[in-house]
């Protein structure tokens, strides 16, 4: 059986228990500092800049529980399950955990590469605390749950990292445990692999097992965790079920530095004040469009021949606020003033949207020209706006603003800015629909 | 504290004793794992160092150790390199050792696992070499139509105080290489002027005898008096003698062992 249970009984006390945990590091510029550290230590003084990856960490898992925890890179989230898995130890504070642990923290990383993957399996089994005699008995399950087993007798440098993490899983698959911990660990490997990872997890969990996972993957985090987590610079930002956190920690995601620090401290002192936010108010507060200074591009980039300047391109909603988080549904302007240093005939104003990877979603242009009266030829300066309605899913999108010459089959820019806005789009949370775009109105089953 | 770790230390010895075989094995293994003709080589090279030993102090300098017994031509060859072998045992391992858990932060970052486990390893792989050496002199010894004292029995027993001092060091100076890149310095200093305090290349007798007590206090002397007193001389060591060195080397033991306790909690922090 795979992350077979030691003792299935579910019962309601905690078996995982931090109280007031803390972890600091000593930082040192060089070797001498840390030298005289160690030296000075001895004579009972202090000496270096202390770190804190974690301060005052306080949760409790119960036994069947999924929880997982979020935060960005340097949150602290590796350092905590080092802890909870009896790695590292707190500088304070006091960690209870009951019940066999089986973290895996990075799959494969202690396979020898000129080892073979039969002789790995033995060693990887043997260090997580396997006996010769009963990896011996399951080698052949794990093998087999691998899918590798025409690799098996080559040597590990040999394999793919694909294989590589198969193999690792599968070992560590085969461990009796009640608490399962991981770290990201199921992020790489095959898709079909992948699925197959999760479904064991999702059997451990059935059968009872308790599970603390750091995961980037958010739909994982979405559907496997009973609780999420939020960590910032090492404290628990909040913890709630899923939908609640994540709908958080997609507002703090992008924002700079100091502002998901600002808005983080906030949050947690809601907590305490007891005035915790409930889901309907969550969903509220994250419905409203408006404006995230943290939310900037950092690929803005302009040209052109300098005879027409875009400034300002944003969005705004109906009543002319600024905005860069939209909600899905609402109509918006998007907005920009372009200023000509010389008369034109006739020229294309346009946007387009884009993906955070770059496909483009949809773009517009308009053509203004004398002809149609639109264009004036004393004035110089005009404002663009395009109104639309933002049937964005959820996410972080980019758009291009840009002025071309008149010229009908190609674009000839003569002012153009890439990565002009970022803005970020909140889906309610009843929208069902799926990549980037909506669609739908309306379902109708009859 | 030190009680419990060290209760848990020695049940361990026996509820880990596989992944111990397997470690040591492995350790054993990578250095070979490549090479063409493998463990062949270590048995080559000790080959060869006897015989070199054997055509140089045998026939270029014809020189005798003083001691009781007739070894032939080979006699002083096989109890210098006896000496060689006992002595291996220990400074392979220090050698080694330093480096032992700063080159696994799989084992120390990732997963639960003893690591004092580690430089047990190093000195078993050292151990495993120094057994084929052994096997040499027992071969050297047939060679010599002499039949290998039955005394040789009493190996493990004489053996058990040098894997109480190497294990004691081993364990110090790997918790230390850990936080100190100078320890590889400072072992292989520490290796050297023990080798030199131990009566290896030259006999007790010819040191002048107000320096006699620096050798003497040297646990690493009676070890190596020993191991020849068995394998090659056919003589019962003194079992007070015996007694008094392996309390000696045990209390080595155990302030390595307690030096490594009160410094492993900080691997994971400084790996």
């Amino acid at each position: 059986m795979l992350f077979s249970k030691e003792n299935s009984s579910i019962s309601e006390s905690p078996i995982i228990n931090l109280c007031g945990v803390s972890k600091s590091y000593k930082l040192f510029q060089n070797n001498r500092e840390r030298l005289k550290y160690y030296i000075l230590r001895l004579l009972g003084t202090n000496y270096g800049k202390d770190f804190w990856a974690l301060k005052e960490i306080n949760f409790s898992v119960s036994a069947g529980e999924t929880v997982g925890i979020i935060g960005v890179n340097g949150s602290g989230k590796s350092t905590l399950l080092q802890i909870v898995s009896g790695i590292l130890e707190a500088t304070d504070g006091k960690v209870q955990v009951k019940g066999k642990v089986v973290s895996l923290l990075e799959l494969g990383a202690g396979f020898s590469p000129e080892f073979t993957g039969r002789e790995n399996i033995l060693f990887n089994g043997a260090i997580l605390g396997m006996s010769q005699k009963e990896i011996r008995l399951k080698e052949k399950e794990i093998i087999d749950f691998s899918g590798i087993e025409d690799f098996i007798d080559q040597p590990v440098r040999t394999y793919s990292s694909g294989m590589y993490v198969r193999l690792a899983f599968s070992v560590a698959a085969h461990l009796d445990a009640s608490i399962l911990i991981i770290d990201e660990a199921l992020s790489v490997g095959d898709e079909a692999f992948v699925r197959k990872c999760y479904k064991r997890l999702e059997d451990f969990k059935q059968e009872g097992g308790t599970i603390l996972f750091v995961s980037h993957a958010l739909s994982a985090i979405t559907a496997l965790s009973d609780r999420v987590i939020l960590l910032n610079k090492g404290r628990i930002v909040m913890q709630d079920i899923p939908r609640v956190v994540l709908n958080f920690y997609h507002k703090i995601s992008n924002s700079t530095e100091k502002v998901r620090n600002d808005m983080c401290t906030k949050k947690s002192l809601e907590a305490i004040n007891g005035d915790d936010t409930d889901i309907s108010n969550t969903y509220h507060e994250a419905a409203r469009a408006w404006f995230d200074k943290g939310l900037k591009s950092e690929t803005y980039t302009s040209y052109g021949s300098g005879e027409v300047i875009i400034a300002e391109p944003h969005f705004c909603t109906m009543d002319e606020k600024k905005v860069n988080v939209l909600v899905q549904g609402d109509t918006y302007f998007l907005k920009y003033r372009i200023k000509l240093s010389r008369e034109y005939n006739n020229f294309k104003v346009g946007m387009l949207l884009k993906s955070s990877s770059g496909i483009e979603l949809g773009g517009y242009f308009s053509i203004v020209s004398n002809s149609d009266n639109t264009l004036s030829a004393h004035i110089k300066e005009y404002e663009v706006s395009f109104k639309f309605i933002c049937n964005l899913n959820s996410g972080v999108y980019f758009s291009n603003v840009g002025v071309s010459d008149g010229s009908i089959d190609k674009a000839n820019y003569l002012a153009r800015v890439v990565d002009a806005i970022m803005f970020k789009v909140i889906a309610l949370p009843e929208n069902t629909s799926t990549g980037y775009v909506n669609f739908i109105q309306s379902v109708d089953i009859v | 504290m030190l009680k419990n770790e060290l209760f848990s230390l020695i049940t361990m010895f026996w509820t880990r004793r596989d992944l111990i075989l397997m470690l040591s094995r492995r350790e054993i293994d990578l250095r070979y794992k490549g090479a063409g003709l493998g463990i062949v080589w270590a048995i080559i090279a000790l080959l060869v160092q006897l015989l070199i030993f054997t055509f140089i102090f045998g026939f270029i300098f014809k020189t005798r150790w003083p001691v009781e017994g007739n070894t032939g031509i080979a006699g002083y060859a096989l109890i210098l390199f006896s000496g060689l072998v006992c002595f291996s045992v220990f400074s392979e391992t220090i050698s080694r050792v330093g480096l032992s858990i700063i080159s696994a932060p799989y084992l120390v970052k990732k997963v639960i696992f003893p690591v004092e486990l580690l430089p047990i390893a190093s000195m078993n792989a050292a151990l495993f070499h120094a057994s084929i050496g052994l096997v040499l002199i027992i071969f050297a010894l047939v060679f010599n139509l002499q039949a290998p004292p039955l005394t040789i029995l009493l190996l493990p027993f004489v053996l058990l105080p040098l894997f109480l001092f190497t294990l004691g060091f081993a364990w110090f100076f790997s918790a230390l290489g850990v936080f100190l890149k100078d320890t590889q310095f400072l072992s292989t200093l520490i290796s050297q002027l023990l080798f030199y305090a131990t009566p290896i290349i030259y006999p007790l007798d010819m040191v002048p005898e107000n320096f006699h007590w620096i050798i003497l206090l040297n646990p690493l002397t009676h070890c190596v008096d020993m191991f020849r007193q068995v394998v090659l001389f056919g003589l019962v060591p003194n079992i007070l003698n015996w007694f008094f060195i392996t309390l000696v080397c045990f209390v080595v033991a155990m302030v390595g062992f307690y030096l490594f306790s009160r410094m492993k909690h900080e691997f994971a922090d400084v790996i």
